[in-house]
């Protein structure tokens, strides 16, 4: 990971100090409506907000520890990142592309089957653009 | 203005093009030294902006080669194609794209170094290779022919260009793909994919087609047009992290070479076959590209379009009168098409192809003046000589070739595309029977079996080379003609044979050795004074004095290192090889004159680089 810089370290203060505090309420009204008992419990938007000011204020006062909480917040995105990548891609590959693979292999519209003597040329005809906007598409 | 943008995948570049044609392209790897840096082109786009004298806000569009989400669609259709196998690729590929590649548009102008308020224009892949292929060229009208590994789904395009307009007409989709095909042999014989595919061509000469056969009856099925169907039961390109499986080990005898491992004749045969392959299909799309447009003249681009000898056998079979082929062939040449293609036909400006072409020589790339040469010498405290009159410079630099001396030229602006035109070479004496090998194992620190090539005044071309037309671009193979060959001796046939590829390489087929492959060809380039400028001059000197107007060019680079693009790149370089001088601008360095300490650096250099 590359060595942050004082705008990164204090870009992240500053995230943390406003959006911690923010997690916290939406946690907060998440458990008043959704939870159990129907009360406000302040204190989950305390204990965030909490540690948004002890984290946030602290790496803006004093920068060696905004370096290490701006690497430790990298390594726990990275750790999120893994996650995803190990358990949610393969899932997906799994549980929805596969059975729709076997349903278009089965039906025979795999674009992937050797054609061997089927056709005289597997040149195909270019889609004329409609108009230049096409060109504003991704696609 | 407009800014083109390659990016993402391998050889990112930038380009800018303006009223007055082609201003300035760049691929990244050159100021980045990471050979094919894939990374957003940022110094490219930089230097594209500081020699125009313009800044982002300044620009008409800002336009990138390819349609990402095309792109994305055929990696999921492929992975639909595969599924349940593919999970390592998928994983492999996917973060980027869910992070990066699907939001293109945010990435670039995150990335730009100034503020972007339009839209991005998107072209696609091989209508960004056809632009660049046919804007630049010589021809009012033309067919275009553009072959690479894969685009969007393209792998192939037949099209037309008339005037300031190019039409795609037909086009081959993944995964029948030449260059995969090309590609896939690359890696078997133990080469780096998207790089190696040089060594591989180079490699062809050695052997014999002796799996053209089993090629053509296996692994596709070809048509007469020169369209063909992968048999994918051979291939993993689809669906994995390599790009041949066990079926395709089994039918050519055992599993891929290891890199770096000896190479044997199978290899050898290997690439003799596949190059014969890809020659027949080239030419019979070449043919078919000819009866449907119509038209008289070719002009080619795509990373196969490298293919030199493909390109020289194309010539001579005279199917088109004339033929134009981008020296930035590959994806780095993307850039530069997706701006003319926004410049010509979205903006409708009006073109008029210049007589020779509009590539200025392919010198788009940045130059350094003596007064900034002067100061990193001054600075380093590097002992230099300098000579205020060209005449001066040129009478010694010859006096260095004709002694057998290895230069390393640094004059004017840097190429753009992979190969050195006398921006950024390295030359020698072509007569030199020793040339070849010293510059493979000492400068470049490469494969001995390489062959290096001329450059040779445009005046004096057929003197020496079987070729019909110029090669400015050292883009086409030809034999060397039939008087300046050597006949073989009864040893010299026996070292044909030898398993050791140096033994085959040192071996003299003619009066120019240094450039002669065992083949009896070689990779052209022809030097003109328009094109050229210093580098012609230098070798008119070099005849006068020597009598040859033939010289050793290749890269300015060592084995896995991009093109120098710098004086100090030039200069670490120099010191780090066997290299005996180096000129850059006017100013001559010595080896024997360097401290000895810049030398010590030899071993840290050449490990600073992967080998490719």
């Amino acid at each position: 990971m590359k060595s942050p810089n004082h705008n990164d370290v204090s870009g992240l203060a500053l995230k943390i100090l406003i959006g911690l505090p923010l997690a916290g309420f939406i946690w907060t009204i998440i458990f008043r409506f959704f939870g159990s008992n129907e009360l406000w419990n302040w204190n989950i938007l305390i204990v965030f907000a909490s540690f948004g000011a002890v984290l946030g204020l602290g790496s803006l006062a004093y920068y060696p520890l905004g370096i290490s909480v701006y690497r430790f917040w990298n390594q726990l995105i990275g750790l999120i990142d893994q996650l995803i990548v190990w358990l949610c891609l393969p899932l997906f590959y799994y549980i929805i592309l596969t059975p729709y693979s076997f349903v278009i292999r089965i039906i025979g519209k795999s674009k992937f089957t050797y054609r061997k003597h089927e056709i005289h040329t597997y040149w195909k005809d270019v889609n004329k653009p409609k108009n230049s906007t096409r060109y504003l598409q991704q696609f | 203005m407009i800014l083109g943008i390659s990016a993402y995948y391998h050889d990112s570049a930038a380009a800018l093009v303006g009223e007055e044609g082609i201003i300035a392209a760049s691929q990244e790897e050159r100021f980045t030294r990471i050979k094919h840096d894939s990374n957003f082109p940022i110094h490219a786009i930089n230097y594209c902006l500081k020699e125009a004298g313009v800044s982002v806000e300044d620009l008409d569009q800002i336009v990138f080669y390819e349609k990402p989400l095309l792109k994305f669609d055929r990696l999921l259709e492929t992975y639909i194609g595969f599924a349940p196998v593919g999970l390592k690729s998928f994983i492999k590929a996917m973060p980027q794209w869910l992070k990066q590649k699907l939001h293109l548009p945010r990435e670039i102008k995150k990335n730009l170094p100034g503020k972007w308020n339009k839209p991005i224009v998107f072209t696609s892949h091989h209508e960004s290779h056809a632009a660049s292929a046919f804007f630049p060229s010589p021809f009012q009208e033309a067919a275009i022919l553009t072959m690479d590994g894969v685009g969007e789904w393209d792998t192939a395009t037949i099209g037309v260009g008339e005037s300031n307009r190019i039409e795609l007409l037909k086009s081959m989709h993944f995964p029948d793909s030449l260059g995969l095909l090309y590609s896939a042999f690359t890696y078997f014989c133990g080469f780096r994919v998207n790089s190696g595919e040089y060594k591989l061509m180079g490699l062809a000469p050695y052997g014999t087609p002796v799996f053209k056969d089993l090629i053509l009856d296996k692994l596709i099925d070809l048509k007469q047009d020169g369209s063909f169907s992968v048999n994918l039961e051979y291939f993993n390109y689809c669906q994995g992290l390599t790009m041949t499986n066990a079926k395709f080990a089994k039918l050519f005898g055992g599993p891929p070479r290891k890199s770096e491992s000896d190479i044997t004749e199978r290899e050898i045969n290997l690439a003799n076959s596949i190059q014969a392959v890809t020659e027949e299909i080239v030419l019979r799309m070449a043919r078919y590209a000819r009866e449907m447009t119509q038209k008289e003249n070719l002009c080619l681009s795509g990373g196969v379009a490298l293919n030199c000898v493909a390109n020289g056998k194309l010539l001579r079979e005279k199917i088109f009168k004339e033929i134009w082929i981008q020296p930035a062939s590959g994806d780095a040449g993307g850039a530069l098409g997706c701006a003319l293609f926004t410049h010509y036909q979205l903006m409708e400006r009006e073109r008029t192809p210049s007589a020779n072409d509009s590539m200025k020589g392919s010198f788009l790339g940045p130059k350094f003046e003596n007064n900034e040469i002067r100061s990193f010498l001054d600075e380093k405290q590097i002992p230099h000589h300098f000579y205020s009159t060209e005449k001066e410079l040129l009478e010694r630099v010859v006096q260095y070739i004709g002694e057998g001396k290895i230069i390393g030229w640094f004059q004017g602006r840097m190429e753009f595309g992979p190969r050195a035109l006398g921006g950024r070479s390295i030359i020698g004496d072509a007569r030199n029977s020793e040339m070849q090998t010293k510059m493979n194992l000492s400068i470049k620190f490469r494969e001995s079996f390489r062959p290096f090539a001329p450059s040779v005044l445009e005046e004096d071309y057929s003197n020496f080379f079987e070729l019909e037309t110029s090669s400015p671009y050292m883009l086409l193979v030809a034999p060397v003609k039939d008087n300046i060959r050597k006949e073989l001796s009864a040893k010299d046939a026996r070292d044909m044979k030898d398993p050791n590829l140096l033994k085959r390489v040192i071996i003299e087929r003619s009066s120019l050795p240094a450039i002669t492959h065992v083949d009896y060809s070689a990779r052209v380039q022809t030097v003109n004074d328009e094109r050229n400028d210093r580098y012609y001059r230098l070798i008119r000197e070099f005849k006068d004095s020597c009598d040859s107007s033939v010289i050793v060019n290749t890269s300015f680079n060592i084995r896995g290192e991009p093109i120098v693009c710098t004086p100090q790149d030039a200069y670490r370089c120099f010191v780090s090889t066997d290299m005996d001088v180096l000129v850059l601008e006017n100013f001559i360095l010595l080896k024997t004159e360097q401290p000895q300490e810049s030398l010590k650096e030899k071993e840290k250099y050449i490990a600073s680089f992967d080998l490719d």
